[in-house]
């Protein structure tokens, strides 16, 4: 547990830039565990400096700028919605009030139609129309022709 | 933060674009650097970079001066890296192991390594080794050059587990590039 904190404050000094503190630099000194830490993390940081520095790649700029742009392009539309939302929803309600547009037919029940259509079909049928002239020559042929007759001389002068 | 800073803040929170240009070319470098080392894996970086700085321009009203301007940037970089991590662990996990092959399969010499540009992946296959708040106070520190102080700010921890934070990642670190190192014989020099 000891080492463990003096490792920790060995490379806190390590980053600072400072002479670790003389109680840490007496333990590293005299502990061969935080020796070998030290010397090993000594030789990790001579490693890590030989890495190459990390840069854009090209066409950073020029794709960050395009979204960007776009970026206040969109914050100038929700600014320009948040202004002329009210003013838009006022015109509409007032087109509603003063201008009301002419009031649709009511629309019949969705069975109704269905039947309509249905009736419509059936009157296509010409064996429906030659039924409709049968029935209409039966009614003439159940009228009493001796009431004909006496309508008749009633009409004749 | 540093007086330019916190200026360039306020005018860029005034509407003043070119305040924000400015703060872009301060931190861009720095921004895609660390993103990089976040996610190991450079084209996705330059995105999740790019994103940072839309959210930053984003919340210019919103800024509060709670430390420095840095910390905060480093602070919605962490996070958003965090969270594209979270999502991609599993591709990243295999695009380790591809890099670790290459690494051995070039030999463990560290000159060869620069050569082919493979000590770079040898260092990325470490890092993704480490847990996420490792890494990144390990990266915030040792490559982006923060104090103890602004990392636990950016990572939102106290300092003394950023010093935990460090010295695990570190160990980590020594192990897993254990190869690329020569015996430790410089213990004078090193304390």
């Amino acid at each position: 547990m000891r080492c463990e904190a003096i490792q920790e404050a060995w490379l806190a000094a390590r980053y600072a830039a400072e002479a670790p503190a003389p109680d840490v630099s007496e333990h590293v000194a005299s502990c061969s565990e935080c020796r070998a830490f030290a010397a090993g993390q000594t030789k990790l940081d001579g490693l890590l400096a030989q890495e190459q520095p990390i840069t854009p790649g090209l066409g950073f700029d020029t794709r960050f700028f395009a979204k960007l742009d776009a970026e206040r392009t969109r914050s100038r539309t929700r600014r320009a919605l948040v202004w002329f939302a009210p003013l838009g929803l006022a015109a509409a309600l007032g087109l509603a009030i003063f201008a009301r547009p002419h009031e649709a037919p009511a629309l019949p029940p969705l069975e109704d139609v269905a039947l309509v259509q249905d009736l419509e079909l059936v009157e296509e049928l010409p064996m429906i129309r030659q039924l409709d002239e049968v029935e209409a020559f039966e009614t003439l042929a159940q009228v009493d022709t001796a009431d004909l007759d006496a309508v008749l001389r009633e009409a004749t002068p | 933060m540093t007086d330019p800073e916190l200026a360039l803040i306020h005018a860029f929170a005034r509407g003043e674009d070119a305040a924000f240009v400015t703060l872009y070319r301060t931190y861009r470098d720095r921004m895609v650097g660390y993103c990089t080392r976040l996610l190991g894996d450079q084209a996705r970086a330059e995105e999740a970079a790019q994103e940072v700085f839309l959210k930053l321009y984003r919340a210019r009203t919103s800024y509060e001066e709670r430390g420095h301007f840095g910390t905060f940037l480093y602070r919605i970089a962490t996070n958003h890296c965090f969270n594209l991590r979270a999502q991609l662990d599993q591709r990243l996990v295999e695009r380790k192991y591809g890099l670790d092959e290459a690494a051995h399969a070039a030999g463990h010499d560290p000159s060869s390594l620069l050569a082919n540009d493979e000590l770079r992946a040898a260092i990325s296959s470490a890092l993704s080794d480490l847990p996420d708040k490792q890494r990144a106070a390990f990266v915030l520190v040792h490559h982006q050059g923060l104090a103890y102080r602004d990392a636990a700010g950016a990572l939102d921890v106290s300092e003394s587990a950023v010093k935990s934070l460090i010295h695990r990642a570190r160990e980590t670190m020594m192990r897993r590039l254990g190869a690329y190192l020569s015996e430790p014989n410089e213990v004078e020099h090193a304390v």
